[in-house]
């Protein structure tokens, strides 16, 4: 009941409706994935270099694929990709915020540097190195891995020091001294309190997902195999498409790309703003 | 004592006006609120932190800002003689009034000075936006002697901001405020947040100032104890709207309104062990006040009349108005 | 403000410890023997080569891809090579050392980053300021600058790089598409030189730039909305002073403070898109550079960049942060 009021405060924000609007469309898209009448790692089951039309939607590619199923094959991979990241990530940060807030000493002081190592450590040089390294043999999961070891910091240091304010609050001294375990009271009483900063960064680290992979596969350095939108445009560049006319190939992943990125971004813009209550005042202000 | 009238309001109402995620709210912060408010007089208003104060002062300062809104009434300044109507003239016109006619330190005013700039560059700021072809030599030499003429050490103009006391800091924001001599000072809490020691040293900079430059201080704060030290006439502010209005000695010998009386006793008197006695409950909503007189859900005297009607604020005694039907009865009673 | 040094110093020391120490992991995870793999790359190309000679070149390749003697003495290895700046021969331009051909790219590099960030964060703060002064009723204009900044702020460097090359390399060639500089031009110091020079900027300049000035546009505009609520400001605009003075004499100076450290902390990232957009116009700083060495496994020279460009970062943020209390009085005063 109380997360419907929030939505539709929500919608009421335009950057917000348009970002649902379209995720719900590329998630759609990325669902009927599975009613492709074609294997998306098989290639010449179509004539090739078609361009858009009702039977072939997206065009074709010069490999013989429908361009159409392979884009609804890469969405639903970014997305599965990127939500893996932020998830393994978002835990990496709960565990390490939570656990640097509550122990303190030497476990905090290392924790928290090796954190501000990681802030300020370039992270492409590094990932681009990893894709140098593994080359096709980088998995999108090994990869989402990799990312998610890089990008738990920042989220880190704010769950400590937001467990930090709240243990300055009463309920934590009153929930140990009625008996409870203090398990049980980071789940009940911090949870709530975490969970909003977890979820906006969650779009963040999502579009930092879908951003490297993208540009790690178009570079040829994942596995070629696995149709994500990048890879898509590595195929599509390797075979010079713009060159050849095959324009479709490049323009169709790059608008749904596009298209993904504003919309993850725009809801997490909404979001913040809407969790944020200096924000929200200023919204008020705003609105009239 | 006869006074000129320096600044007055008229039926003044100023409302908050806002719009969270479609749903429209209404705060009526300041409801009919006309007073008269004399040259070379200090001029308290009281009341409980959300009754609207800080409203009035902004609204007599002309310095009205989204959400908040003027919805009807008028503020008139008098100035040599001639009367503006401050709310029917442009911005430009409002501007020119302030520092030199009407001043303001605002409340927390510890945050008021520019973190990154020195004092003296402050002060140059301001005085330069209100006088006209001064060099920057003459400008720190205005705000120089004005500190001194106000006994605080000159060494500060080269300080900044983080370096001073809050009690310094408070010192400066009225020194800034005054730097032009304007003829009417708003104040609003000055005292609150300070430690008691430091409470004295500002309210006798203020008495200071008033007597070195014979100006008019309107001063807000809920605390009746500073009243009792500075002001020379007193009103009292509930819901919105002005309850009662009456010289500080008659506020405090011969309080009519109930509420008034709440305010008075809750006042700590040195070697009192007895307990205070607040009003009961808590301030009303301004955005839902209730029915009639404001203050009867609080009221122990409260009858019929006071939950349909709103008392007006009428004078009783020469100088002492009252807007409350308990009197009104009374009063019809005695006639 | 000594603590503040040292603890500042300290810190970059175990970002560089921890970070090369994570390089050598990654690399010793290799699934493939670079050795093998470049012995192959050299009989691939037809050249017969004796068994011993092999031999002998698998021991030579070893010793300069610091794989002799215990993972201990690699990992030292890889230390002495970074200090020393030695980071061995590059093999796709042998035997030009790696660390001459990283001086070079270095050039490039810095230049553009230089430009982009100068320009970039003097635009989107000024623009962010005004913007953040003004939120409460936004001119037209701004309305729509904001909007625009908005859609392509989230955009990869990569695809925004891309779209450029597309439009105005191939669609309108307006612009070279690839280089620093036309080939067959005798790099010096000419005007038609430094035209050229310009010219094959411009793209990666303006892609970056773009980019780069959403970023700061919109944290500009956030910082300075909160900072217009602030009671210094709110008590200047009720003392009359004008518009343009609070803006940057109040509002600027102020939330330039936050963006200063801003700058210090999203130099890795920064210079991340830098590399990113070099790939896309073969432009021949430590990016593009970075890329034919993958594409040609040249090792050494990947991980010398690699190694270089963290510390190099590093050392930039370090530092932005040492200059930073210059900016601000209450840390220069404390």
């Amino acid at each position: 009941m109380k997360m419907l009021i929030y939505f539709r405060d929500l919608m009421s924000d335009k950057r917000f409706s348009f970002g649902f609007t379209v995720i719900i469309i590329l998630t759609v898209l990325a669902l009927i994935s599975v009613m492709s009448p074609y294997s998306p790692v098989r290639w010449n089951v179509v004539p090739e270099e078609k361009p858009p039309s009702l039977k072939y939607l997206m065009g074709t590619t010069s490999l013989g694929q429908d361009l159409f199923w392979i884009v609804c094959f890469s969405i639903k991979n970014s997305l599965i990709f990127a939500l893996t990241t932020a998830f393994l990530s978002r835990v990496l940060a709960i565990v390490a915020g939570m656990i640097s807030g509550f122990e303190g000493g030497i476990v905090d002081r290392s924790i928290m540097i090796l954190s501000d190592s990681l802030i300020s450590l370039p992270r492409v040089p590094v990932l681009i190195l990893v894709g140098a390294i593994f080359r096709e043999g980088l998995n999108l999961y090994i990869l989402a891995l990799v990312m998610a070891s890089l990008s738990w910091a920042w989220d880190a240091r704010v769950i400590r020091s937001q467990i930090l304010s709240l243990r300055e609050r009463d309920f934590t001294l009153t929930a140990i001294l009625s008996g409870s375990k203090s398990l049980s009271v980071v789940f009940k009483e911090y949870f709530p309190h975490i969970l909003p900063i977890v979820f906006a960064s969650t779009l963040n680290n999502m579009l930092w997902a879908i951003g490297i992979e993208t540009t790690l596969s178009i570079l040829g350095l994942t596995n070629p195999l696995i149709p994500t939108l990048g890879t898509t445009l590595h195929w599509a560049l390797s075979y010079q498409a713009l060159f050849l006319g095959v324009w479709w190939w490049v323009f169709f992943p790059v608008t749904v790309l596009i298209l993904l990125f504003i919309s993850v971004y725009l809801l997490s813009v909404s979001i913040s703003e809407y969790l944020d209550p200096r924000m929200r005042i200023q919204r008020i202000g705003q609105a009239r | 004592m006869m006074s000129v009238e320096v600044l007055r309001t008229e039926n003044l109402k100023s409302y908050y006006i806002l719009d969270i995620f479609g749903k429209k709210k209404v705060i009526k912060a300041v409801e009919d609120v006309s007073i008269s408010i004399k040259e070379n007089e200090i001029y308290g208003i009281a009341g409980e932190s959300g009754c609207g104060k800080s409203t009035l002062l902004k609204a007599m300062f002309a310095a009205v800002e989204p959400p908040q809104r003027i919805i009807g009434g008028k503020v008139i300044y008098r100035d040599n003689g001639k009367e503006y109507d401050v709310y029917h003239i442009s911005e430009e016109e409002r501007k020119k009034f302030r520092w030199h006619f009407i001043s303001y330190v605002p409340q927390g005013s510890m945050s008021v000075l520019n973190p990154v700039m020195k004092i003296k560059e402050i002060f140059k700021d301001f005085i330069e936006t209100h006088t006209k072809g001064k060099t920057k030599e003459e400008i720190y030499e205005i705000a120089e002697s004005h500190i001194r003429d106000l006994g605080l050490p000159s060494g500060i103009l080269d300080a900044y901001p983080h370096q001073l006391s809050g009690g310094m800091r408070q010192r400066i924001t009225i020194a800034l405020a005054t730097v032009l001599s304007p003829k009417v000072v708003i104040a609003d809490e000055p005292t609150t947040a300070l430690d008691v020691v430091t409470q004295r040293g500002v309210i006798q900079l203020l008495k200071d100032i008033q007597a070195l430059k014979r100006n008019t201080i309107i001063i807000v704060t809920h605390d009746m104890g500073v009243h009792a030290n500075m002001a020379d006439r007193i009103a009292i502010m509930y819901a919105g709207r002005i309850i009662e209005e009456a010289s500080t000695e008659e506020i405090f010998e011969n309080p009519l309104h109930p509420y008034t009386r709440y305010l008075i006793y809750s006042i700590p008197k040195f070697g009192d062990k007895k307990k205070r006695e607040s009003a009961p409950g808590a301030p009303p909503s301004l955005s839902n006040p209730p029915s009639g007189c404001s203050f009867h859900p609080r009221c122990p005297f409260a009858f019929e009349k006071c939950r349909e009607e709103v008392p007006p604020l009428k004078e009783y005694k020469v100088g002492h108005k009252v807007a409350c039907w308990r009197v009104e009865e009374g009063e019809n009673a005695t006639a | 403000m000594v603590k503040y040094f040292l603890t500042r110093f300290l810190q970059f020391l175990i970002v560089v410890f921890l970070s090369v120490t994570l390089v050598f992991i990654i690399v010793r995870m290799m699934p493939s023997d670079p050795v093998e793999k470049t012995i192959a790359q050299i009989t691939s190309t037809g050249t017969f080569l004796d068994p011993s000679d092999v031999e002998k070149m698998i021991k030579s390749l070893r010793e300069m891809y610091g794989l002799e003697g215990s993972i201990l003495s690699q990992y030292f290895q890889t230390w002495r090579r970074l200090i020393t700046l030695n980071f061995g021969p590059s093999l796709s331009f042998f035997p030009t050392p790696v660390s001459s051909i990283i001086k070079e790219s270095v050039f490039w590099t810095v230049g553009l980053l230089g430009v982009v960030i100068l320009v970039s964060w003097t635009i989107g703060n000024i623009l962010g300021v005004i913007a953040g002064y003004y939120s409460k009723k936004l001119p037209t204009a701004m309305k729509l600058l904001d909007l625009i900044f908005m859609i392509i702020r989230p955009i990869p460097y990569y695809i925004l790089a891309f779209i450029f090359l597309v439009l105005f390399s191939y669609l309108i060639p307006a612009f070279p598409s690839q280089g620093a500089y036309s080939v067959g031009m005798m790099p010096g110091f000419n005007l038609s030189f430094i035209i050229d020079v310009l010219k094959h900027a411009t793209l990666p300049a303006l892609s970056m730039i773009l980019l780069q000035t959403t970023m700061w546009f919109q944290s500009m505009k956030i910082i300075s909305t909160g900072v217009t609520n602030e009671d210094f400001v709110i008590y200047a605009k009720y003392g009359g002073i004008s518009n343009h003075k609070i803006i940057f004499r109040y509002v600027f100076r102020n939330a330039l403070l936050p963006q200063v450290t801003s700058l210090s902390l999203s130099l890795g990232r920064i210079f991340g898109g830098a590399l990113i957009t070099e790939i896309v116009f073969s432009y021949p700083g430590l990016g593009g550079t970075l890329y034919s060495a993958i594409m040609s496994s040249d090792y050494n020279l990947i991980i010398g960049i690699v190694l270089f460009s963290i510390v190099a970062v590093s050392l930039g943020t370090l530092v932005l942060d040492f200059i930073y209390p210059l900016f601000d009085p209450r840390i220069r005063y404390s």
